[in-house]
């Protein structure tokens, strides 16, 4: 896990591997890094390009990779202040060293400085880009024609009309009714109606990392700090409102419970549960799992949330109880018992961990 | 269990949500230590044990 590179710090020196075996890593693991890294050959086509850049530059990674990245896709980057040193860059022999400089990458939604870091990989003729945003400004008036990164929807004209749609922020996004999730689950107790809460959760797990990426760069956007420096109140907020936005259902959470290290979500609405209909079981366990990936996230330790009441099983609405990972066996017992009331939950908790 | 409110946050002192979301569950998952009840009064530790069993 990392935190979001304060603006006069290094993204590459916060990496939690070495930068120079950045071209070794996975999608999986540049995607959850809450800064910008782009891949560039040696001419300065993209060759990679990670969810935070995406997120950040309001483009679709699969429109821009493969196109140049000073002639395409940021070309305000086009003259000796960047892609001068990047060639100077690529010319000189294959130290392993770190480009450093300060640029301002201007977009038609707005002006974005960013602190750059070029690293050379190993094998020599792919150079990665850490983008690390600093500050965010109105867009700039008088530039000129062609200067400003292009909008996603000139990159790719049309895209209505091929059936694709996108979220305010361009992301991609799909609508689906609800019967598709339904679906999904009479797939899975068919097919694997054990493997069923163990494979959402640890799909909720990593939709959840996608998700405090989101959150990291809707803070930096809008406030310049990191979700974790955002007030609890306000963050506990952004989440909700995208889970809402979504159609997840309606998320608050409650606190009353921290003395005893626990606190609960509450989903009204689940669109797990209602799709489930009448269940023996709980079924929210992509939501539990992307819970408790995002409360990790922000509090750098591991957390996990578990489903105590289900929409589908009857009850009112969902209720997750979140503790501490040092606490997940004795929350699991408790659920695995039949307990269904928070505090009762709680209490338990308490008991098995002193007698742990 | 009490019904939840319309608020999406609830059950935190004006001044907890105003902390930094990152220092508040920092806190909440260090403060989450397992208490060694070997350590206290026999007295203390029955009553953290069985204090919702309390004859009282």
């Amino acid at each position: 896990m990392i935190d979001l590179v304060p603006p006069s710090a290094s993204a590459v020196t916060l990496l939690p591997f070495d930068p120079f075996t950045v071209d070794e890593r996975s999608e999986a693991e540049l995607d959850a890094l809450p800064f910008g890294i782009i891949c560039l050959d040696q001419e300065g086509t993209i060759l990679r390009y990670n969810l935070a850049e995406a997120r950040l530059a309001r483009l679709d990674r699969n429109q821009v990779v493969g196109k140049n990245f000073f002639t395409r896709v940021a070309p305000c980057t086009a003259g000796p202040g960047f892609e001068g040193r990047f060639r100077e860059f690529v010319r000189a022999s294959g130290r392993q060293e770190v480009l450093r400089f300060d640029y301002l990458f201007d977009f038609k939604f707005g002006a974005q400085e960013v602190g750059i870091e070029i690293v050379r990989a190993t094998s020599g003729d792919r150079f990665y880009l850490f983008v690390n945003r600093r500050k965010f400004f109105e867009a700039r008036r008088d530039l000129p024609e062609g200067f400003a990164a292009p909008l996603q929807r000139e990159l790719a004209p049309n895209e209505q009309a091929e059936g694709v749609r996108r979220d305010d922020v361009d992301g991609r996004v799909l609508e689906v009714p609800w019967s598709f999730l339904s679906a999904l689950r009479t797939t899975c107790d068919q097919v694997a109606p054990e493997g069923w809460p163990l494979f959402c959760t640890a799909w909720g797990t990593q939709w959840g990392r996608s998700v405090a990426v989101d959150l990291e760069t809707e803070a930096l956007e809008a406030v310049e700090l990191s979700i974790r420096e955002v007030p609890l109140r306000s963050a506990m907020e952004m989440l909700s409102r995208r889970m809402a936005q979504q159609g997840w259902g309606a998320l608050r959470v409650d606190f009353s419970y921290t003395a005893q290290s626990a606190f609960v979500a509450h989903l009204d609405r689940s669109a797990i549960a209602e799709a489930a209909a009448r269940s023996t079981t709980t079924r929210c366990h992509l939501v539990s799992g992307m819970l408790g990936a995002v409360f990790t996230h922000i509090a750098n330790r591991r957390v996990v949330a578990r489903e105590v009441t289900c929409k589908a099983r009857g009850d009112a609405r969902c209720t997750f109880v979140v503790v501490p990972d040092s606490r997940r066996g004795a929350l699991e017992s408790a659920i695995q018992a039949g307990l269904t009331d928070v505090g009762t939950v709680v209490r338990s908790l308490k008991r098995e961990s002193f007698r742990g | 269990m009490a019904e939840p409110s319309n608020d999406v946050v609830t059950g935190l002192s004006p001044a907890d949500a105003e902390r930094s979301a990152g220092e508040f569950l920092e806190t909440f998952v260090d403060g989450a230590g397992v208490a060694d009840l070997t350590a206290l009064p026999a007295r203390e530790a029955f009553d953290l044990l069985f204090e919702e069993d309390s004859l009282s």
